[in-house]
């Protein structure tokens, strides 16, 4: 998904790193409130799994492959806007260091994975988990939720890329094909990276619940009482 | 940030385990296959407009690799550390 410079003109990658920079200024003076002195280190290593996670390109048939975008993940395990920023050092390092995604696109990388996908996969999430939590319990809901949410957010990232491609792309084709095939694929790498975010959602839920920021609005499960009927 | 103590030194340690396998073992069956942007821009006929960078590190050398775990752990903590200390004190 990292987009490398060359594929979008420079007024259309000055209003990515516009709308980055201000998306990051913000999430700086909001992540204050997701974070304490629990949180921060887990905030340090989420966004240490995301980097890792990004280096696993899995096979996805026809010759394509995919790896976690992590914002999703990143958004129920440390809240959205610390997500934002977990999302924004890794895409830094990536292309400062490894040359994993353009200079002039950074800007977009961090709109499209830091921001729509971080965004969209939470609100999924909020959504889903809300429903869900009626008829499931806490570890079910928080991680079906976190599972569809991290799908829609893929789809909607690569979908966010067609706009942009659309607004000011190198070169002219068709808007719906585009739109289809980054749909179609995504939708894949989605389910994947659905599958990943409610493993480890429901990993770190079975462990250390209170950690779980996405987890802290619903009632912690209620303890087994074994009652004797007979 | 106090370093990660009782209960949830374990999981961080565990979650830092988590990382290096997956950084330093399952990397190295990652498939070569073109992500999904990019195999949609070469059926599209975009990809031709990317421009190739070399970088300072590869993610194809483990010491890159490990490298590149450092800089993103240390980075992103301290940064949260200094947001969550900041977050829990009055200003200034």
């Amino acid at each position: 998904m990292h987009v490398p410079d060359g594929f979008l003109d420079i007024p259309t990658s000055v209003g990515t790193a516009v709308v980055a920079t201000g998306a990051v200024g913000l999430a700086l003076r909001q992540a204050r409130r997701e974070l304490d002195d629990r949180t921060a280190p887990l905030a340090g290593l989420v966004a240490t799994f995301v980097f890792a996670a990004q280096l696993v390109n899995f096979p996805i048939g026809a010759g394509t492959s995919g790896h976690l975008l992590g914002g999703t993940l990143a958004a129920v395990l440390v809240g959205p806007w610390t997500a934002t920023l977990c999302l924004t050092v890794v895409l830094g390092v990536q292309a400062l260091l490894f040359a994993d995604g353009g200079l002039t696109a950074l800007g977009t990388n961090v709109t499209l994975m830091g921001v729509v996908g971080v965004w969209v996969g939470y609100g999924l999430f909020r959504m889903v988990a809300a429903v869900a939590s009626r008829v499931a319990g806490r570890t079910r809901a928080v991680a079906v939720g976190a599972g569809l949410g991290a799908v829609g957010s893929v789809v909607g990232s690569a979908l966010a890329f067609v706009g942009l491609y659309a607004a000011g792309g190198a070169t002219p084709v068709p808007l719906a094909t585009l739109a289809a095939a980054m749909a179609g694929v995504h939708g894949l790498i989605g389910l994947a990276e659905g599958l990943i975010t409610a493993l480890v959602v429901s990993s770190i839920l079975a462990v250390r619940p209170d950690l779980v920021h996405g987890a802290r609005r619903y009632a912690a499960p209620a303890p087994d009482i074994v009652v004797a009927t007979r | 940030m106090t370093w990660p103590r009782g209960p949830g030194r374990r999981l961080w340690l565990a979650g830092l385990g988590a990382c290096l396998i997956v950084a330093g073992v399952l990397s190295r069956f990652a498939s070569e296959a073109p992500d999904g942007l990019e195999r949609v821009a070469q059926d599209q006929g975009i990809a031709g407009h990317a421009v190739e960078r070399t970088g300072l590190l590869s993610a194809a050398d483990p010491a890159g690799v490990l490298l590149g775990v450092g800089i993103v752990l240390v980075s992103a903590s301290l940064l949260a550390w200094s947001l969550g200390r900041r977050g829990t004190s009055p200003e200034g």
